[in-house]
């Protein structure tokens, strides 16, 4: 069904299935597999064309995996990914008895749109349409590589654009995130953070991307060049039509940027709301601790603080029933038990936790 | 309150291949007895280094070219730190200033387990107390009596250093109890639930919040009167952060030290500390109390800090221009070039620190 | 007029980078006395190799052969005589050995080989090092273990013993049959001896680069990379490779020198570079009856093995001191990176 938001039809630019991903603990002599990490289990999430969508949570969470099992740097073990899929398509795929074709059909129509599923060369022309920007621009950047070939080298690896071509294009990028010709000819260990950050971010650019994965872009940076790489967030998705995944763990940027946000905990969505909505009005335990728990710069507000018990739990055995029971002050003799579903509060505002059903 | 450390025209020079980095000019600060200062700035612009230079541990090729640093010793006299051999600096460090790092993971050996660690620290500075607690409990006149008193009296004897290394005998296992008590009491009080388990567990066991309360254990094991904190929290999450920043606030009254806390987030100044130093480029912008500092910031740098945090539903605001390199850093004001104020006196002379009113110091030509 | 310019522009910036790499290492360089040293002596080498032909110039048959590398032999001295050698004169700079080999001639001759077969060696067991050990390390899994065992088993016969079969066992011609003709490489001694020192030296590389690649293979921009659309080939050779292959270089400039020695070792045990051939070992080799000279004089023939000897020492001395001012310039905690 198309995604309704507010009474408007809206586009997703990207869509998961019951996304799992889980790495494999091997043990023994035999090396045979033990237990998995469960680091993301069974996530459904649409994102909406043109949007910021945020997905906050702390380390362990899981978030920085979905966002590259997303764009298949990581291969999904289970549930499927479709980007851009026209939602007819995702109607047939949902409902192959409803639908006139067959079985087989079916399998092409998910080989040619699952992410989870395509073959190397499809994903290769697909890697054109979605990218990363990475934490640490010092470790996202190859030491060796001069600036203008770590820019230019998403072009040539795509075949956009004659060779001749490519050093204006990267001239022209380098003017969008706002450095000049001068950093062609450089190593990126010359540059400060800041700018080393908009050199991934023209890299990450150039190739004209629709949907682009934000891996915590601005926690290696300090607080002044936080707000002109915002900023330039900003700028670029107006101007080039862009949909963003910004994964943080800083609460205080998503709010400024993203127009959604997803809480995650142990693998699993517990929240997820509209950004004002979410912050003034958390309803998950777990939300309501995170959103506690930044700090204010402002000294003469002191926060009524939530501190949470203990320490996140391992992923390998998250807890039985509510993953957050253990550490939640509000938990119930159902939290121990069951898993709670999510379930629609209303106004898009989705929720999983057992208090809800009261 | 007197003042505990009291820096006076702090210089420090780095000799690198590229040239001269001016990395100190003229530091001037005072830490008081029992607050908690931050020093606030961007990177590059020398909070570490200051921290560093109190403890004497910068890294080469840095060189301290002048100014002294006057430190309130446990046993009341000033020293100038800047003055002192290493062997004086190591009875310093540890026992009267400590500091803790950014990465708790770097900071903790991972071949020893967190008891061995602590020990290592208590077994330094608190040996001669932790003797006269093992010979008050021995009743019996024997051999073991005289050597723990021989350990006390003169720890370098020839006899004592053979007989610590004969294999079962000289185990000295009442001094290892007692060194264990003392252990697990300081990580009870860092609130590390089940202290017993914790102490015998190796660093890479723990997570990031648990390892970075066994390096506060370490530094506070010995009591000291000022604990240097360098961005402690930053690597760690969110909620993790909360309760460190509240176990440091614990600890404070507990402890009754002073805290110099670096830091580049301005919101865990506002709820840590009691007065802020701001810096940049080297040198430092303005002193002033936290509540003063955040209602009316007097230098234009720290204006611009402030309103470039970002806030929902406002535009970005942010400084134009770039941290100028400190090998030719400019003449002047260093700040100048960025400054919406500036005047022609800005790019000729650096300003002198001013009282601007009561407990707010400013370097700018503004005032 | 004004593209050419740009153009030249253009041309100046990008050997920028270069330039100031180079003069980075220069000033490295300049501070240590020892690489001043190591660099020096191979300089020196280097020029003595060249300038072979005006140093040492060949001597024409009967007294030398037609290939160069074949020591000439004084046939003025009577044939009594020849086999003693003869103490350095002004026919003979450096003496003669047994047979009466020119040592001059020799010694300086020999510079070439010693360059051929070090760098020869080198060059050859990296490239095999570098494939097996990339992609040994870039895959993993299952190729990783079998690459790594078959690598284990060649480092597990010692390397001494294996050249040695290896040279005794390598047949003086590779026939290659194609179907409509048939390929012959004939391997002269020294060139079986270049290969069996090939073969047994590749293992040491494909270890250190296999351990090299797996430190960077998780880096970010290895997966920056990927994401871009890099093939597998290309992530190696653009990305991995030039991030690890300093140790590498440090290795081989070390090894350099030992394999030098190995060679100059084979040849003394007579399974090297045949008798006469303008090699320092060889002629240490024709030295064997004499390092010990008569019973009142024990060092009565000392030419004959000191300096052959010299030569070898101070070559590989100078390979291995250059080994170790690669080390310092190119480690990366000591770089300002």
């Amino acid at each position: 069904m198309p995604f309704i938001l507010g009474g408007i039809k809206l586009s997703i630019m990207l869509e998961t299935e019951n996304l799992k991903k889980y790495y494999p603990i091997r043990g023994g002599v035999l090396k045979r597999k033990v237990a998995d990490v469960k680091a993301v289990d069974d996530v459904n999430l649409r994102i909406i064309k043109g949007e910021c969508f945020g997905l906050v949570g702390e380390s362990g969470c899981g978030k920085t995996t979905f966002g590259k099992t997303v764009i298949r740097l990581l291969k999904p073990t289970a549930g499927h990914v479709y980007l851009d899929v026209p939602p007819d398509v995702i109607e047939q795929i949902r409902n192959p008895e409803g639908s006139s074709q067959g079985a087989s059909k079916l399998e092409k129509l998910r080989k040619h749109y699952d992410i989870a599923k395509v073959k190397r060369k499809k994903l290769k022309a697909l890697r054109r349409k979605m990218q990363i920007v990475y934490q640490d621009p010092s470790r996202s950047l190859d030491p060796r590589m001069l600036v203008k070939d770590t820019i230019g080298e998403p072009l040539l690896v795509q075949k956009i654009g004659k060779k001749s071509e490519v050093r204006e294009r990267v001239v022209e990028m380098l003017k969008k995130v706002g450095l000049g010709e001068g950093t062609l000819y450089r190593y990126p260990h010359e540059f400060s953070g800041g700018q080393r950050q908009r050199i991934a971010i023209a890299r990450a650019f150039i190739t004209n991307p629709e949907f682009v994965v934000l891996d915590e872009p601005t926690s290696a940076v300090d607080v002044s060049v936080r707000a002109q790489l915002l900023d330039l967030f900003q700028k670029l998705r107006k101007d080039m039509n862009l949909t963003y995944l910004f994964i943080s763990h800083d609460l205080s940027v998503v709010e400024c940027i993203s127009d959604r946000v997803a809480v995650m905990y142990l693998g699993k969505v517990v929240e997820l709301a509209q950004t004002m909505e979410l912050f003034h009005n958390p309803l998950h335990p777990y939300t309501q601790a995170l959103m506690s728990a930044i700090p204010i710069p402002d000294p003469t507000v002191r926060r009524k603080r939530i501190i949470l018990t203990g320490d996140v739990p391992s992923p390998v055995n998250p807890p039985v029933g509510c993953r957050f029971h253990p550490r939640c002050s509000q938990a119930m003799d159902i939290c121990h038990n069951e898993e709670p579903r999510l379930m629609d509060i209303g106004n898009g505002h989705i929720v999983a936790c057992h208090l809800m059903s009261k | 309150m007197g003042n505990l450390v009291e820096v006076q025209d702090l210089v420090l020079r780095f000799y690198t291949y590229e040239g001269v980095v001016k990395a100190l000019e003229g530091i001037n600060l005072q830490i008081k007895e029992e607050e908690t200062l931050g020093v606030v700035g961007e990177t590059g612009c020398g909070k570490t280094m200051t921290g560093l230079s109190i403890l004497g541990i910068t890294p080469p090729p840095g060189k301290i070219e002048s100014g002294k640093i006057l430190f309130k010793s446990k046993y009341g006299k000033t020293v100038n730190l800047l003055a002192q051999n290493e062997r004086i600096l190591r009875h310093i460090r540890g026992s009267d200033i400590s500091m803790i790092f950014q990465e708790p993971g770097a900071a903790l050996n991972p071949v020893y387990t967190v008891e061995n660690q602590i020990a290592e620290a208590l077994l330094h500075h608190r040996r001669k107390e932790l003797l006269e607690k093992v010979l008050a409990q021995i009743e019996k006149d024997g051999i073991e009596k005289k050597i723990y008193k021989k350990m006390l009296e003169n720890p370098k004897s020839l006899t004592i250093k053979v007989f610590t290394k004969i294999p079962i005998i000289g185990r000295q296992s009442r001094l290892k109890k007692e060194v264990r008590k003392e252990v697990v009491n300081i990580l009870r009080e860092m609130e590390i639930g089940d202290p017993e388990r914790v102490a015998n567990m190796y660093p890479h066991e723990l997570s990031g919040g648990m390892q970075q309360r066994v390096v506060i254990a370490m530094a506070l094991a010995c009591n000291p009167t000022l604990l240097i904190a360098d961005e402690p929290t930053t690597s760690l999450d969110m909620t993790v952060q909360a309760q460190i920043l509240d176990l440091i606030r614990r600890l404070k009254k507990t402890f009754k030290s002073s805290v110099l806390y670096i830091t580049h987030d301005m919101g865990v100044i506002a709820e840590l500390c009691d007065r802020v130093a701001v810096m940049y480029a080297g040198h430092i912008c303005e002193i002033a109390e936290v509540k003063e500092l955040f209602k009316n910031p007097a230098h234009p740098y720290t204006k611009a800090l402030l309103e470039s945090i970002p806030r929902p539903g406002e535009e970005f605001k942010s400084i134009s221009g770039m941290v100028p390199n400190l090998i030719n850093p400019p003449l002047g004001c260093r700040f100048h070039p960025r400054c919406p104020f500036a005047k022609p006196i800005c790019a000729e002379e650096m300003p002198k620190i001013k009282e601007v009113k009561q407990e707010q110091f400013v370097a700018c030509h503004l005032y | 007029m004004t593209d050419f310019k740009s153009k030249l522009a253009e041309f100046k910036a990008a050997r920028q980078p270069t330039i100031k790499e180079l003069k980075f290492i220069f000033t490295r360089i300049k501070k240590s006395p020892l690489s001043i040293m190591g660099s020096a002596i191979i300089i020196f080498y280097a020029a003595l190799a060249i300038l072979a032909p005006v140093l040492a110039p060949p001597v024409p048959p009967p007294m030398g052969k037609t290939d160069p590398f074949i020591v000439w032999k004084d046939l003025n001295i009577p044939p009594l005589e020849r086999m003693l050698p003869r103490p350095p004169s002004p026919t003979h700079p450096f003496g003669t050995t047994e047979e009466s080999y020119d040592l001059y001639y020799g010694c300086i001759w020999g510079t070439i080989t010693a360059f051929k077969v070090g760098l020869m060696v080198i060059v050859l067991s990296l490239i095999i090092g570098l494939v097996t050990g990339a992609i040994a390390g870039y895959y993993g899994g299952i190729v990783d273990e079998v690459l790594m065992r078959f690598t284990d088993m060649v480092i597990a016969v010692p390397g001494l013993v294996l050249c040695m079969a290896l040279v005794v066992a390598l047949p003086p011609q590779f026939v290659i049959n194609l179907g409509f003709t048939q390929l012959s490489i004939e391997l002269t001694k020294l060139d079986r001896v270049l290969l069996a020192l090939v073969l047994v030296g590749w293992p040491s590389y494909t270890r250190v680069i296999r351990g090299e690649i797996l430190k960077v293979r998780e880096e970010d921009y290895v997966e920056a990379a990927r994401a871009a659309g890099c093939s597998d080939f290309r992530v190696m050779i653009k990305h991995i490779l030039p991030n690890t292959i300093y140790p590498i270089l440090i290795m081989a400039s070390l090894d350099t020198g030992a394999i030098v020695l190995t060679a100059a070792a084979l040849s003394f045990l007579g399974i090297g570079a045949p008798p006469g051939y303008a090699d320092w070992g060889q002629l240490i080799s024709l030295s064997r009856n004499y390092i010990y000279g008569d019973i009142g004089n024990p060092a009565g023939n000392w030419w004959v093995w000191l300096i052959p000897g010299l030569f070898i020492f101070t070559f590989v001395l100078g390979w291995n001191l250059l080994g170790d001012a690669f080390r310092d310039i190119l480690d990366p905690t000591l770089r300002r990176r």
